[in-house]
């Protein structure tokens, strides 16, 4: 394999992880831009995708029925979770709101693991995410082409979503300035709904993906990837999407060039240097990528 | 049309607003002048619903409207154009008059506000596609004044739009007000330079610490001896 050959390889390789912790990122993002909220709770929307199109996957039905089905219940779960955990807080000190996201985290959680058992399962993830096929002499698996694409496409939705109407719009307007965007009569309650309903979507995309990608699912297959996203998210910028797009696919590059990189043994600590060098990145420019210094008012 | 009837409000133990009542009839440009920390800005607040009194109610057309959200109010006609503008840096101008007509469901209506906003301030047409955030402090009072017209107003509530702005644009601001005055809109004008809110207003109240000490016609107020000494610097 040529040197050209094993950068490409890699470069799919890094564009697919990325992918996924920038949508994952993205939720994370969205809703703390508006409510000062870290919802740690995020990454188990995954979780909750994925058993939801496992189970129904069991039944029979057809792998995009089923996904279609598990996206829209994950959406529906984020706004459940923002309904009965983060409403009644809202305005509190964030740290209340940060323990919170801890509690739905563990509540979630457990009741995975009464319902459906801690034991991991396979995910029977369709042929078009579970072939390997070669390109010459490029070795490439298709779920990593599927997320690649997914996303480009999804991101290219919601960048139309938060740019051109009304509601997206109200969004980013809410998140720089939630008292003049009550002024103007933005419907805020509306607005933090469909940040919920978008974020929690997307998250259950990166479940399925996640989930066709490791080939199984277990309760807590959500920790790590909320994790990564959420570090993505601090240093593309915390808060905003594109920060959180960018983070997400520098973090996915970082990896994979160091498990590219790292000799042998080292390559166990890959997330030590990782993390290492995100830490350096946060000291050059503390509020991340794309973040920008609070302005003074003159 | 608008009636202030023994406002109490409180941050926490702090009592902001001992008491406040006047008026504002239909038409009128009534200006609020007080000091630093007199709770000219936790009137307006309150008025719109960001705070709400713990005594006393607030009339709007003989309605009560002391516990509805800021958002109820926009649907009653009553907008806020808030202390330090407050616009939306990171959104265009744009789409910063198009969040002011947000709740708005005529596009024919909105768009010919959207026109007139433009006439009344020519140099916000020409950055039409800048962010907010770009502006200098003029034009972003201008943009403020604007984004609160565009949910067309029947009552608009100004909080110090003089702050921090050079004279000649100060006497700009003024003058759009005094025209929006004639095309209909009643304004409650809050401010700390009181000469030139005195010299537009019809009406005008003294507000010291949470309460109303005095309140006469403008012209009449130009020439109260406390008012010249403490606000007029005379």
């Amino acid at each position: 394999m040529s040197f050209f050959e094993y950068g490409v390889q890699q470069l799919i390789n890094a564009l697919s992880i990325g992918s996924l912790y920038a949508l994952m990122a993205i939720g994370l993002a969205m809703v703390f831009g508006i409510l000062r909220l870290i919802n740690f709770a995020h990454g188990d929307l995954m979780m909750v995708a994925s058993y939801t199109a496992l189970f129904l996957l069991i039944d029979g039905f057809p792998f995009l029925g089923a996904a279609i089905v598990a996206v829209v219940v994950a959406a529906i779960a984020g706004l459940a979770m923002e309904r009965v955990a983060y409403r009644p807080i809202r305005g509190a000190p964030d740290v209340a709101m940060l323990l919170t996201s801890f509690a739905v985290t563990i509540v979630l959680e457990n009741v995975a693991v009464l319902t459906v058992g801690a034991r991991s399962r396979a995910f029977p993830a369709p042929p078009f995410l579970s072939t390997v096929f070669t390109l010459g002499n490029l070795t490439v698996s298709s779920v990593n082409v599927v997320a690649i694409v997914t996303t480009a496409i999804l991101l290219v939705l919601l960048t139309f979503f938060v740019r051109r109407t009304d509601t997206g719009i109200s969004m980013r307007a809410a998140a720089e300035d939630l008292v003049a965007a009550q002024l103007m009569g933005i419907n805020i309650n509306r607005v933090i709904a469909y940040a919920f309903a978008i974020g929690s979507g997307l998250a259950g995309v990166a479940g399925l993906l996640w989930a066709a990608k490791v080939g199984k699912v277990d309760p807590f297959m959500g920790f790590s990837p909320v994790l990564k996203a959420f570090i993505a998210a601090v240093i593309g910028g915390f808060g905003t999407i594109p920060g959180a797009v960018v983070g997400g696919y520098v973090l996915g590059f970082l990896e994979i060039f160091l498990q590219g990189i790292l000799p042998g043994q080292s390559s166990a600590y890959r997330d030590a240097f990782v993390f290492g060098i995100l830490i350096l990145v946060l000291l050059i420019r503390p509020n991340g990528i794309l973040g920008v210094q609070e302005r003074e008012e003159i | 049309m608008l009636r202030l009837e023994n406002v109490e409000v409180f941050y926490g133990n702090i009592r902001a607003l001992k008491g406040v009542s006047f008026s504002v009839r239909e038409g009128e440009l009534v200006t609020l002048i007080g000091s630093n920390g007199a709770g000219k800005s936790t009137t307006l607040n309150t008025i719109v619903g960001l705070l709400h009194p713990r005594q006393g109610a607030i009339l709007y057309e003989d309605e009560p409207i002391h516990r509805l959200s800021p958002f109820q109010m926009i649907q009653r006609g009553i907008s806020l154009c808030p202390e330090g503008r407050r616009i939306f840096g990171n959104l265009t101008v744009d789409d910063n008059l198009r969040m002011g007509a947000i709740q708005r469901r005529d596009p024919e209506g909105v768009r010919q506000d959207r026109e007139w906003v433009y006439a009344l301030f020519p140099v916000l047409a020409e950055r039409l596609h800048q962010l907010g955030g770009t502006l200098s402090g003029g034009e972003q009072q201008m943009l403020a004044i604007g984004r609160s017209l565009m949910s067309r107003p029947r009552l608009l509530l100004m909080d110090e739009p003089s702050l921090g702005l050079a004279p000649v644009l100060v006497q700009t601001i003024f003058q759009t007000l005094q025209q929006l005055k004639a095309q209909g809109t009643t304004i409650l004008l809050v401010e700390q330079n009181a000469h030139q809110a005195l010299e537009i207003a019809d009406r005008g109240y003294i507000l010291e610490t949470g309460r109303i000490i005095l309140g006469d016609a403008a012209a009449t107020l130009r020439t109260n001896k406390l008012v010249v000494q403490s606000y007029l610097g005379g």
